[in-house]
């Protein structure tokens, strides 16, 4: 029946729903950052820098996805990821250097691992509706000429 | 904090979000039941945050930081709302999805909310 009708905007159709899980992460990521600066600061400077950095990234990933702001909701899904996975690895070979949680710390444990699927989720879906570019059309599924789609690609 | 209320609005709004993002991966568009149902969530948490007031304006402790408490005491009551607002920008199957998302993201709050209240 009616397909995906191929949503090139990244506020359309499943974005709908991509920006309401990023909302929540940079409401609550940007609480946690403001309760934990606002209590001490000085207590775990880099873990609660982090935290505040990590907020940061999902208020503009958040509002980027929103408005169509395709540049620069890449590069904030891409610090995102990489955000998660130095933090998540940082936190669990040096805990001693993370003494406080932040979003990211254990790869996003405390938020039920969400912290890392969800970049994943967002550079798929960037990727998903990037624009048509050079070749004509939109349809859904251009036959590729080369057998296979596994061609190493992006 | 009242355990029954918890426990009502855990089986609500985890139900709700079933419901909801079910009927949106079923490719129905919103109707006026679906709001219904999430409306009935929003119902039951405005109930607990008078609750919750209602007690702590009589003297109840929370074992936990007041002020995390009422942020989110904040956040489960706006969640469902700016969530239909921004899924109504575009109806569709996702605004359903979205709505349901919204749904178990307040089920986490309301567990959150009652560990802050209990200190655990």
């Amino acid at each position: 029946m009616s397909t995906p009708s191929s949503p090139r905007r990244t506020s359309r159709g499943f974005g709908r729903v991509l920006v309401v899980v990023y909302g929540v992460f940079a409401v609550s990521a940007s609480a946690r950052a403001i309760v934990q600066i606002s209590r001490d600061f000085t207590e775990a400077p880099v873990a609660y820098g982090m935290s505040a950095f990590a907020a940061a990234v999902y208020v503009v990933a958040t509002v980027a996805l929103a408005r169509d702001a395709r540049r620069t909701a890449t590069a904030a899904v891409l610090i995102e990821l990489v955000g998660v996975l130095v933090v998540g690895a940082l936190s669990v070979a040096a805990p001693e250097s993370f003494p406080r949680d932040t979003v990211w710390s254990g790869f996003g444990r405390g938020y039920g691992f969400v912290p890392l699927v969800l970049p994943v989720v967002g550079l798929w879906w960037l990727w998903h509706t990037r624009p048509s570019g050079a070749t004509e059309g939109v349809s859904a599924q251009s036959p590729a000429p080369s057998s296979g789609d596994d061609r190493g690609g992006t | 904090m009242v355990d029954g209320l918890v426990v009502a609005l855990l089986v609500v709004s985890v139900l709700a979000g079933v419901v909801l993002i079910v009927e949106g991966l079923r490719g129905r568009e919103p109707l006026w039941w679906h709001l219904g149902v999430a409306g009935a969530v929003e119902v039951v948490l405005i109930v607990q945050a008078v609750v919750a007031v209602v007690l702590l304006i009589q003297g109840d402790q929370i074992a936990g930081s007041t002020g995390v408490f009422l942020a989110y005491l904040v956040g489960t009551l706006i969640a469902l709302p700016l969530t239909l607002l921004w899924g109504l920008g575009e109806p569709s199957k996702w605004t359903l999805v979205a709505l349901g998302v919204a749904c178990l993201v307040v089920a986490v709050l309301v567990l959150r909310l009652d560990q802050i209240w209990a200190g655990t």
